[in-house]
């Protein structure tokens, strides 16, 4: 018969048990020190975004105030020539700016995933045509691009969007169509043919999850790309920036003929915008540090 | 401005003296100046009164030793042309550039030191001498036997004729896609006796004859063989003293001296070049380095640093108009004048003043208050609290107008400020956000300016717009801006003015010879349209000119051509 023993719990050897998803953003963090700083950045600056109508204290448009007075404790960032609360437009311009910046990204990042996922997948002359298409919009300058695109279309919140959507849309394309390549490749795409799965579900149920890391990497780090975009298309006058809807762009150029004689006309919004643009960058270099599984565990 | 040189501050004056007064050249007659920018318009007036807040404006318009021949004059305009055809334009940087190649049968006599710069004095041009007036409907001009057209395709040097002014004239008149047409609507019939004559006989009685046939625009001869070529968007030919060399789109047009030009010994200058520098910034920084020799229209602001930074260039500054607010009179809400008046009371004119102009500046109407013989705001009677800032007030004609607590919403269109600086959008942004407080729902619609002027500024648009306002050289201007006879709106009749009161008087001043009879018709214009509020006007500004020290025998004009730069020379 055979023997019975009962040893207690903690006689047992430990078992190895992954950490929390709680206990894993903080060693995340710890180990990617300023991506952590930069992705709390983000976030910030999309709550501003999200919540400037509360957090602002004057109206953007309001002109009630003393003219091109330097900061101060009632005026933070100063007021500029029109009498207006720099602080309070810089809060509201937000809005227009990382609003554009994310919905451009979308835009791209959803057409360039598509262009990127057949391309990848049915490979061939597909792959030729769709890739020298995006060859062609990356031959052009993307500023060129965007303003090319406007003087068409009247430029709106969407056709903004659009237009800087459209130069996004080859570089994550190309990403897709890289990664593509090599999964598609693989056995379980083979198997999952084998078995009658028709191409749109393989694309969509067994390429595009595996292929998302880098998605959202470069999504990432094109948001930063997509808000200095707006705002040197409001600094043309090409943006949809008003004098109720600011956008930090459209700031700059108003302000320009003051900027050697009372600084912080420009300082502000331009600190707004190399902000935001640093901190989407560097949050998209550390996702992508993480999400690589090469590059995992570098410093 | 002294009162010898001040042509409105003189006694009245017959016709005939009003005549012998614009043969002489060397009348200082001068005075009504509006440059506006855009005519599209800009504007200058008669100096401003000495200011003790004001840096010390010292004009130099001094000559010093003998004419100098050679050498090439530099200067700036903010916009490229739309196009160089002065048949079918009506942008202000068009009258710049059309004055350096192209003649007229009278020009201004402004841009030498001896006159004002807002004087309006004409002296001949392609006339031999100020014209012939048997009676008040015939205008006899006799034009210069050495006039010859530019030694380029397609004329090579063949003498101008009457021909060529008939021709002209009609073109301005007649011709389809001419924007001019009403400007010379009061020419009955031209015509030629001979090479030399050309005879403008007129429907009625009109005072401003000759400033028509010299004014900024619409005065241009250009020859028929080029004026109907594809080249006449980007070329020009004419009989200047400057032949056209180049036409580089957002970069310069350049010329060189013309030799056979018939007004001996000018040009003095082998070349000019304007560059094309829309941005007000870097026009400013361009002169104080010395890249150019002339820059112009700069406000307070921009005035100030200049003067601290070239102490030496000369300089002249003049108050001059500043812009307007046009609305559809034609249609609700803003037939209603109740609404017009709300706009105009809950405009805070002074708080522009202290945003764009350093506080300099008074509030205007549609007579510019420079002109010694308009009437100031403030004399405008009852309507003239239509200029104060008073949003209770406002709110309340509002409520009157369309219901209490009711609220209007309407588009604003204007062009961007690479044009008109950003003074032009500053001043529609300060007034949308004073108006939205008493009950404006605003969308504001800017367009680059060569889509402005080409849809807006004819009259294209919906609710409101605003734009700087038109030069000002001949008092019949008013038809232009304020005239609907026969149901045809006047060029620049924007807000759709069609009152029959003013028709009559409108008819009533260009037919008056006499100053001070003409002035109290102008009057009571002024009151009807203080009272109407059919445009919304905001204040005076001063606009200041500075030249290169070396550039003698210059002063600037309030008038766009630039035809003065024939009399000037650089000493070496």
């Amino acid at each position: 018969m055979a023997e019975t023993t009962i040893q207690s719990a903690s006689s047992l050897p430990p078992v190895l048990t992954r950490p929390g998803r709680l206990a894993n953003l903080w060693q995340t963090s710890r180990r990617k020190p300023v991506g952590a700083i930069a992705g709390a950045i983000c976030l910030s600056l999309i709550a501003v975004a999200i919540f400037a109508d509360g957090i602002a204290p004057h109206a953007p448009d309001s002109i009630d105030h003393p003219r091109l007075v330097g900061p101060s404790l009632s005026h933070p960032f100063g007021t500029d020539n029109l009498f207006r609360d720099i602080f309070s437009r810089v809060l509201i311009g937000s809005q227009i700016s990382i609003g554009i910046g994310f919905a451009s990204v979308a835009i791209g990042t959803v057409a360039g995933t598509l262009m990127g996922l057949v391309a990848g997948y049915f490979a061939g002359k597909v792959d030729l045509v769709v890739a020298r298409v995006m060859d062609v919009i990356l031959g052009i300058p993307p500023l060129v691009l965007a303003i090319f695109f406007l003087t068409i279309w009247e430029p709106s919140f969407i056709s903004v969007s659009v237009a800087i959507g459209l130069i996004i849309t080859p570089t994550t394309a190309r990403i897709v169509r890289g990664s593509v390549l090599s999964i598609r490749t693989l056995q379980y795409i083979e198997a999952a043919e084998a078995i009658g799965n028709n191409s749109t579900r393989i694309m969509f149920r067994h390429v595009l999850p595996n292929v998302v890391a880098p998605i959202i990497v470069i999504a990432s780090i094109q948001i930063g790309n997509a808000i200095l975009a707006e705002a040197a298309l409001s600094f043309l006058g090409l943006g949809v920036a008003s004098d109720t809807a600011p956008s930090w762009g459209k700031m700059l150029q108003d302000s320009r003929q003051y900027w050697e004689t009372h600084w912080w006309v420009a300082v502000f919004p331009g600190a707004a915008i190399s902000l935001a643009v640093l901190s989407f960058n560097l949050f998209g270099d550390a996702l992508r540090d993480v999400l690589d599984p090469r590059l995992r565990g570098t410093a | 401005m002294t009162r010898q040189h001040n042509y409105w501050l003189r006694k009245p004056f017959s016709r005939r003296t009003v005549l012998r007064g614009a043969a002489g050249t060397t009348v200082g007659a001068g005075a009504f100046a509006l440059v506006g920018c855009g005519n599209d318009d800009d504007d200058d007036q008669p100096p401003p009164a000495p200011d003790d807040d004001s840096p010390e404006a010292t004009p130099t318009p001094a000559v010093s030793g003998e004419p100098q021949h050679g050498g090439e004059l530099t200067w700036l305009i903010s916009a490229t042309p739309p196009t160089l055809d002065p048949y079918t334009q009506t942008s202000f940087v068009n009258a710049y550039v059309n004055g350096v190649s192209l003649s007229r049968l009278v020009r201004f006599a402004a841009g030498v030191p001896e006159v004002e710069p807002t004087d309006f004095t004409m002296e001949p041009d392609l006339a031999e001498t100020m014209p012939e007036t048997p009676d008040e409907l015939t205008w006899r001009f006799t034009l210069k036997e050495n006039a010859v057209f530019h030694d380029v395709e397609p004329t090579n040097g063949r003498a101008v004729t009457s021909e060529d002014v008939a021709y002209a004239i009609n073109r301005y008149k007649d011709f389809d896609e001419s924007v001019h047409r009403s400007l010379w609507a009061f020419v009955d019939n031209v015509e030629t006796p001979d090479e030399r004559t050309v005879v403008i006989h007129t429907r009625e009685p009109y005072a401003d004859t000759i400033q028509i046939a010299g004014g900024n625009l619409a005065s241009y001869i250009v020859p028929q063989e080029h004026a109907e070529s594809n080249e006449v968007a980007t070329r020009m030919v004419g009989s200047g003293p400057f032949i056209h060399e180049s036409f580089e789109t957002d970069n310069l047009l350049s010329w060189r001296r013309n030799p056979d030009f018939y007004d001996d010994p000018y040009p003095y200058v082998d070349s000019t070049t304007v560059f094309i520098v829309p941005d007000q910034t870097q026009r400013m920084e361009q002169f104080i380095s010395g890249a150019v020799d002339l820059t112009w229209i700069h406000l307070e602001e921009e005035r100030d640093r200049i003067l601290d930074a070239r102490p030496d260039a000369g300089f002249d500054s003049q108050p001059g108009i500043g812009g307007y607010i046009y609305l559809r009179t034609d249609r609700p809400p803003f037939n209603d004048k109740r609404v017009r008046q709300a706009i105009s009371m809950g405009i805070d004119r002074q708080r522009i003043r202290d945003a764009v102009s350093a506080g300099e500046g008074e509030n205007d109407q549609i007579v510019f208050v420079g002109y010694p013989f308009a009437t100031p705001v403030d004399q405008l009677g009852d309507a003239s609290r239509y200029w104060d800032y008073n949003p209770e007030e406002a709110r309340r004609l509002l409520d009157a107008a369309i219901g209490e607590g009711e609220t209007i919403s309407t588009t604003w269109d204007h062009a961007d400020a690479a044009i008109y600086q950003q003074a032009y959008v500053d001043t529609a942004t300060l007034s949308m956000a004073t108006l939205r407080e008493i009950g404006f729902d605003i969308e504001q619609r800017e367009a680059p300016y060569a889509q402005y002027i080409s849809t807006t500024y004819q009259g294209d648009y919906e609710g409101m717009g605003h734009s700087p306002r038109a030069v000002f050289y001949f008092m019949d201007y008013l038809t232009e801006r304020l005239s609907f006879a026969d149901g045809v709106r006047a060029r620049i009749n924007l807000s759709y003015v069609d009152d029959p009161r003013l028709e009559d008087l409108l008819v009533t001043q260009r037919q008056q010879f006499d100053f001070e009879e003409r002035i109290e018709t102008i009057r009571e214009i002024e009151q009807i349209c203080a009272e109407e509020q059919y445009e919304i006007y905001w204040s005076t500004q001063s606009r200041s000119y500075f030249w290169n020290p070396a550039v003698q025998n210059y002063r600037p004009t309030a008038w766009f051509p630039y035809t003065h730069l024939m009399k000037a020379w650089k000493e070496a």
